[in-house]
């Protein structure tokens, strides 16, 4: 094997992230990564630029709740957020939200801020020769639920209907759009939001009746805030309050698929690629239709959950996989968010995390995804 | 945890495997297999075509236990009711001759909401079907039962997240030899009007003589129901008692653990109950204590909620 001079790490200066990528690192006895955060990068891009080499290796990572990133991201993104039509939250009220826990602040923002860092080092690590873990190109399609939708929906690869929310400007309008689609049962997430922040089951009764299941809430003076807990609503004005809130800061609005239950609780499936093939797959389940692990999901392992899978559905499912993650060609690892449908018949795809790795009790043949990911590249280097 | 078997689609029922039918050939034993027909959310197949492609299938009649699973028009199930599904099932009663087991809503949270899960009226079912021995629905909205007069009918199942008083008493008026009867009782907000006099004559055991277990869950009223219960007769010759799912609290717990008749029980279910910790150490061994939650306060006042108010 050829190790490689140099892994350079960009994302979290400190976070559980960046440690299991450090821990698996150290495991395989190969030099620790120099960590550069978003912020430092903005600060002082030169050191990067320095650090790219031919023979060095760029992971891109997610800046999680480094506060000082976050707000970097915000300033280069607000340009670019005005220009499409997005509110701009003010510094001074950025700064405080980043400050206090369980606020949504601006996703349309950050998305911006990320692209715009994204494309610029990858520019930069184009002229130095720099392998990197995925290019700016297929990170953002990851990030943008309605582009990535409508990109794996045109590649005629199973997804969520996704309704055109172009022309809602208010709660109003969504309902019409629904009542004419006749779709009454829908998720609405965050455009270019990460993870559940921001996301509501909303379902609708033609008689009038509401119910949404939601992980966004306003507060007293009418700001968004995210909670773990999810909420349920069935106050019409207060869904509707809530949901003209969320509107201006973008949102994905797609058909609520019926996901199969098993062991008392309703199941999705993260099934991580790495070199484009399904290599990690774990089980998330809920008492809600939100499963995420966050949200109070607990996670089953494969030996839990197979034998209840009917073998051809999986496989089927797992060729998907390997389908979406050729979509993503720069991408070297890619968390593909599954849902298995009608009563065990069905499958598709949710969402593509481009950093969809970091999950815990996770492993293949006893390695991490992490680790595993640092092996498959030195076996292409090898080769 | 305690298991509620609508937070999952059957698996298993009435000691059969579920086998989902969905077109020829999906199933080839019918007398092994609990047989469920759905509807999908992106075809446009009714429960009645489905029903019809099951009707041609040989060896059909061996069906002993039928479950329809979410019924839906255009892969969207608001206000569609599976009534046509039932009369296509009436009229077909020959080709389905030996039904038992009926199961009407096999429908998760994820399909719809139990309150809003549009029923039908079962009115027909009961001649139809003589051999019928165990029926369950899911959802209140429209359900009819009708007047059921049957010899073999043991176990009735009703849920509901709002049961209304006209629904009840026709469960309650059921003429038949009932071992089971479990009502989902639910909450005001959706429709559940019944007061613990609408369940005079069941308490004071004047119904059901053979009746083995009673199950009035997921009710909001439970505390009331609970104390009536403490002081009924219907308690001395039933073996199963559950409150489960409900809003039990010490109140309604007590008064059952000092009538001295929950020890004389086989099992008693109360889980998914409001009791504090002292009053739910208190109770006798046989009675399950399991998912003990806390009352939601907000601006002061405190709130319980039942499983489904959905």
């Amino acid at each position: 094997m050829s190790a490689p001079d140099r892994i350079v790490y960009l994302g979290a200066t400190s976070g559980q992230r960046t440690d299991a990528f450090q821990a698996a690192l150290k495991s395989l006895k190969l030099p620790e990564a120099h960590v550069i955060s978003y912020y430092d990068f903005n600060q002082n891009p030169k050191v990067l630029e320095g650090l790219l080499t031919p023979k060095s290796w760029l992971k891109f990572d997610s800046p999680e709740g480094d506060k000082r990133a976050l707000m970097t991201l915000a300033c280069i993104g607000e340009s670019y957020a005005e220009d499409n039509h997005y509110p701009v939250l003010s510094q001074e009220k950025l700064a405080y939200q980043l400050d206090h826990e369980g606020y949504l602040g601006n996703p349309a923002q950050f998305y911006f801020g990320l692209k715009s860092i994204w494309q610029d080092i990858c520019q930069k690590a184009s002229f130095a020769g720099t392998k990197l873990s995925a290019n700016a190109e297929d990170m953002a399609l990851a990030f943008d639920k309605s582009d990535c939708n409508h990109y794996l929906k045109k590649a005629t690869l199973p997804v969520a209907a996704r309704l055109n929310s172009d022309h809602i400007s208010c709660f109003d309008d969504l309902i019409s759009l629904l009542k004419s689609q006749k779709t009454y049962r829908v998720f609405i997430k965050m455009r270019y939001g990460s993870s559940a922040a921001g996301m509501i089951a909303l379902a609708l009764h033609s008689n009038g009746q509401m119910l949404a299941y939601t992980t966004a809430l306003l507060d007293d003076k009418n700001d968004i805030r995210i909670t773990l807990k999810i909420q349920k609503l069935k106050q019409l004005a207060k869904i509707k309050q809530l949901i003209n809130k969320l509107i201006p800061y973008g949102l994905h609005i797609e058909k609520w698929l019926p996901k199969s239950t098993m062991h008392g609780h309703i199941c999705d499936f993260r099934v991580i690629t790495v070199n484009k093939e399904p290599t990690f797959q774990t089980m998330r389940m809920s008492k809600h239709t939100m499963t995420n692990l966050h949200l109070g999901g607990q996670r089953m392992q494969p030996d839990q959950f197979l034998p209840h899978i009917p073998e051809q559905l999986w496989a089927d499912a797992l060729e998907t996989c390997r389908k979406v993650a050729n979509l993503f060609p720069s991408s070297h690892i890619l968390g593909i968010d599954l849902a298995l449908l009608s009563h065990w018949r069905k499958h598709a795809i949710i969402e593509v995390n481009a950093f969809g790795d970091h999950i815990h009790d996770c492993t293949h043949q006893g390695y991490t995804p992490q680790q595993w990911q640092l092996l498959k590249w030195l076996e292409d280097q090898k080769a | 945890m305690a298991h509620f078997e609508h937070y999952e689609n059957l698996v298993k029922y009435d000691g059969k495997d579920v086998k989902h039918y969905a077109k020829t050939g999906d199933v080839k034993d019918f007398a092994k297999y609990a047989v469920r027909i759905a509807c999908d959310y992106e075809e446009t197949q009714t429960l009645e075509d489905y029903l019809a492609l099951l009707a041609k299938e040989p060896g059909v009649e061996q069906i002993t236990t039928l479950i329809f699973g979410v019924w839906m028009e255009d892969g969207e199930a608001n206000e569609v009711t599976p009534q046509k599904a039932i009369d296509f099932l009436v009229a077909h009663k020959d080709t389905f001759s030996g039904i038992e087991v009926l199961y009407i809503g096999d429908i998760t949270s994820e399909e719809n909401e139990m309150s809003w899960i549009a029923q039908g009226d079962m009115s027909a079912i009961w001649a139809a079907f003589p051999k019928l021995r165990t029926f369950t629905a899911r959802g209140s909205d429209s359900l009819r039962l009708g007047k059921v007069k049957h010899d073999r009918l043991k176990k009735l199942v009703i849920q509901t997240g709002g049961m209304p008083t006209a629904l009840a008493h026709e469960a309650l008026a059921v003429n038949a030899p009932l071992e089971h009867l479990e009502l989902w009782l639910g909450i005001d907000d959706y429709g559940a009007d019944t007061s613990v006099s609408d369940f005079s004559d069941l308490l004071n055991g004047t119904l059901f003589p053979d009746l083995k277990y009673l199950g009035l869950r997921n009710s909001d009223k439970v505390d009331e129901l609970a104390e009536a219960l403490a002081s009924s007769k219907i308690i001395d010759r039933i073996k199963t008692l559950d409150l489960s799912m409900g809003i039990l609290k010490d109140k309604g717990a007590i008064a059952l653990r000092d009538s001295g008749k929950l020890e004389k029980l086989e099992k008693v279910d109360f889980s998914h109950h409001y009791m504090s910790d002292k009053v739910m150490k208190s109770m006798p061994k046989n009675v399950i204590v399991d998912d003990q939650e806390e009352a939601d306060e907000y601006d002061g006042e405190f709130y319980y909620n039942v499983v489904v108010g959905e």
